[in-house]
């Protein structure tokens, strides 16, 4: 999966670019965990995840685990100083959804569909 | 975000409770919640679901799909939920009362407890079902009522009904033959029992025919009406395709016996309105020989857990076989009972005491009796059931051995000098009103049987003798 996995990260990148955000980091490491993309438009940090899978939906592999490590990442990162907002692309073959502020319960502000190819 | 709802239901012993089944979704991450006490099989429908959408073509919506059972506080159970979730989501809302179980093919299946739920929701005054496909005889029970019937998920979307199936093969109602036991008393026992609904006690040596007997009445009864037909599919899942005669084991559980707490019918209920076999009568646990009692007097079985209270009908012909002690051959003409007297009265304590006294009729079954071929048996039990649904029908009384103690001195008629008689003779044996009240209703099944409206001495005789077998077993005992 090695190559969909850049593959799709860069896509997801360049597809933020186009919707004007500004990519401030790629695949940042801490401690607590791994980041894929941290983009910022209007003053709104984003911290993304994204997962490709290529028989199953996509966003069925992101749990409360990965959304604990994404945090505890965003947090050291701002050092707790800012607010932000974590969002999920869920890659298939076909089509892409796009979880826009993902919280703790599984529930998000808004769910949209994107073509990233 | 819209609710969708649509209608299942449940049942719990024989109370029926509709089930309201709302389907909502919600933007977040894929998944798919059901709430409302469900069990494991109602959980497992998920899987099922999904993949059966997916064989037509379709996906889950996107999102969190919420799914809740109501009423939430009763606990859920089954598979025959699928169909109405699935239907939710395939079409939307409906008023229609959706039961059935789906393959992940997108087959529509039917199960025991689909069938409960469908017979019991018509008994409760639904009328519009979707269902899979019911056999015709089924069908036939349910006449008012309207089926939209599908095999495949996707008949749902073209609107396209099956056909009924053919209804399976009649197994011939008389299996076995009452003629092929040997003795002509035996045979007006087993005649009185099934033309009057009296509860039986068959005591005899070993080898001499008591469970041959057994397994033949149901042979002479009539066939099911249509209303007992829904009435046991509507409680046990299963169609009776000839009236139910149930052989069980000694070594039984209450649970097995009488129903258990999960909501599962016993023995006792899927002998309702058959007969209920019960070999080696003595042998069996002392608490379901107890709780017996209540059963055979009231025809109902109530059941509490908990705060959940449960009514099964279990309006059974009770035919109860046993030898006379531990050996068997106490009252044998040649062989010699081995026993000492203490295990014997201890065996027959057993049988005696209130539950034998429930039963209406006790015979000791003898070798070497007279044979006469019966004809028309079948005729003659048809007869009697109904010449006495005609005279108590307005009472709610189908047989005499049905009558209640308190109404049986003013449904049966009897002459001065027979009721003298009787009164003589219950005084001389120090019979109790209950065993009074029993030989009364026998005495008026034999008039029946033997075409007569009065109540004879012959009769009465008769009946008498049907009480006397324990008290004779007990005066061999040294």
């Amino acid at each position: 999966m090695g190559k969909s996995r850049h593959f799709s990260e860069d896509a997801v990148a360049s597809f933020l670019s186009s919707q004007h955000y500004v990519i401030l980091d790629r695949n940042i490491v801490f401690p607590g965990g791994e980041v894929d993309i941290v983009a910022e438009k209007k003053q709104q940090l984003v911290f993304i995840e994204v997962k490709y899978r290529k028989y199953f939906d996509a966003a069925e592999a992101f749990d409360l685990r990965k959304f604990q490590r994404i945090w505890n990442c965003a947090y050291l990162y701002t050092r707790g100083e800012r607010s932000f907002r974590v969002d999920l692309f869920a890659c298939g073959p076909k089509e892409t959804f796009w979880y826009k502020g993902v919280r703790e319960d599984g529930c998000c502000d808004s769910m949209e569909r994107v073509n990233l190819w | 975000m819209d609710v969708v709802t649509v209608w299942s239901g449940l049942t719990y012993g024989n109370a029926f409770i509709p089930v309201e089944i709302q389907v909502t979704y919600g933007a977040g991450l894929p998944a798919f919640h059901m709430v409302g006490m469900v069990s494991e099989s109602v959980e497992e429908s998920k899987e099922r679901v999904r993949y059966a959408l997916k064989s037509v073509g379709k996906t889950l919506p996107q999102g969190r799909v919420m799914v809740a059972f109501l009423p939430s506080e009763v606990s859920k159970s089954g598979a025959h939920f699928d169909l109405a979730v699935l239907y939710a989501f395939l079409k939307g809302s409906s008023e229609r009362f959706i039961v059935g179980e789906v393959g992940l093919d997108g087959t529509v299946r039917i199960t025991p407890q689909s069938l409960k739920v469908i017979a019991s929701a018509y008994l409760n005054g639904k009328r519009s079902f979707i269902c899979p496909t019911l056999t015709s005889d089924i069908l036939e029970l349910m006449p008012e009522a309207d089926f939209f019937m599908i095999d495949k998920v996707s008949q749902l979307m073209d609107g396209e009904t099956s056909k009924p199936l053919p209804s399976p093969n009649k197994v011939a109602q008389a299996k076995y033959d009452l003629n092929e036991v040997k003795g002509s008393g035996i045979k007006r026992v087993a005649l009185i029992a099934a033309a009057g609904w009296h509860h039986m006690l068959l005591l005899g040596n070993p080898g001499v025919g008591k469970t041959m007997v057994a397994e033949r009445l149901v042979g002479i009864m009539p066939e099911m009406s249509q209303e007992e037909k829904l009435d046991l599919l509507s409680t046990t899942g299963s169609f009776p395709v000839q009236r139910p005669s149930r052989f069980t084991s000694w070594n039984s559980t209450p649970a097995g016996f009488f129903g258990s707490a999960k909501g599962s019918p016993g023995e006792a209920t899927f002998s309702h309105r058959g007969i209920l076999i019960m070999d080696e009568f003595p042998q069996y646990r002392k608490d379901i020989l107890e709780g017996l009692r209540t059963v055979l007097d009231t025809g109902t079985i109530v059941a509490s857990y908990g705060n959940q209270r449960l009514t099964w009908p279990a309006d059974f012909l009770l035919v109860a076989t046993s030898n006379p002690c531990p050996c068997g051959y106490l009252g044998h003409p040649k062989k010699v009972c081995k026993d000492a007297p203490s295990s014997v009265l201890r065996y027959l304590g057993r049988l005696s005491g209130p539950v034998a006294d429930r039963i209406d009729l006790h015979y000791w079954v003898k070798s070497d009796e007279t044979d006469r071929y019966v004809e028309g048996a079948c005729d003659k039990v048809k007869a009697v059931w109904e010449k006495q649904y005609e005279r108590w029908h307005k009472e709610g009384i189908d047989h005499a051995g049905k009558i209640p103690g308190e109404h049986v001195d003013d449904l049966i008629c009897v002459s001065s000098s027979i009721k003298s008689m009787l009164n003589d003779s219950v005084e001389k044996s120090g019979l109790s009103r209950r065993e009074r009240h029993k030989i009364l209703r026998l005495s008026r099944t034999i008039a029946d049987l033997d075409g007569e409206e009065d109540i004879s001495v012959a009769h009465l005789a008769e009946a008498l003798s049907y009480r006397q077998v324990l008290p004779w077993l007990k005066s061999l005992v040294p």
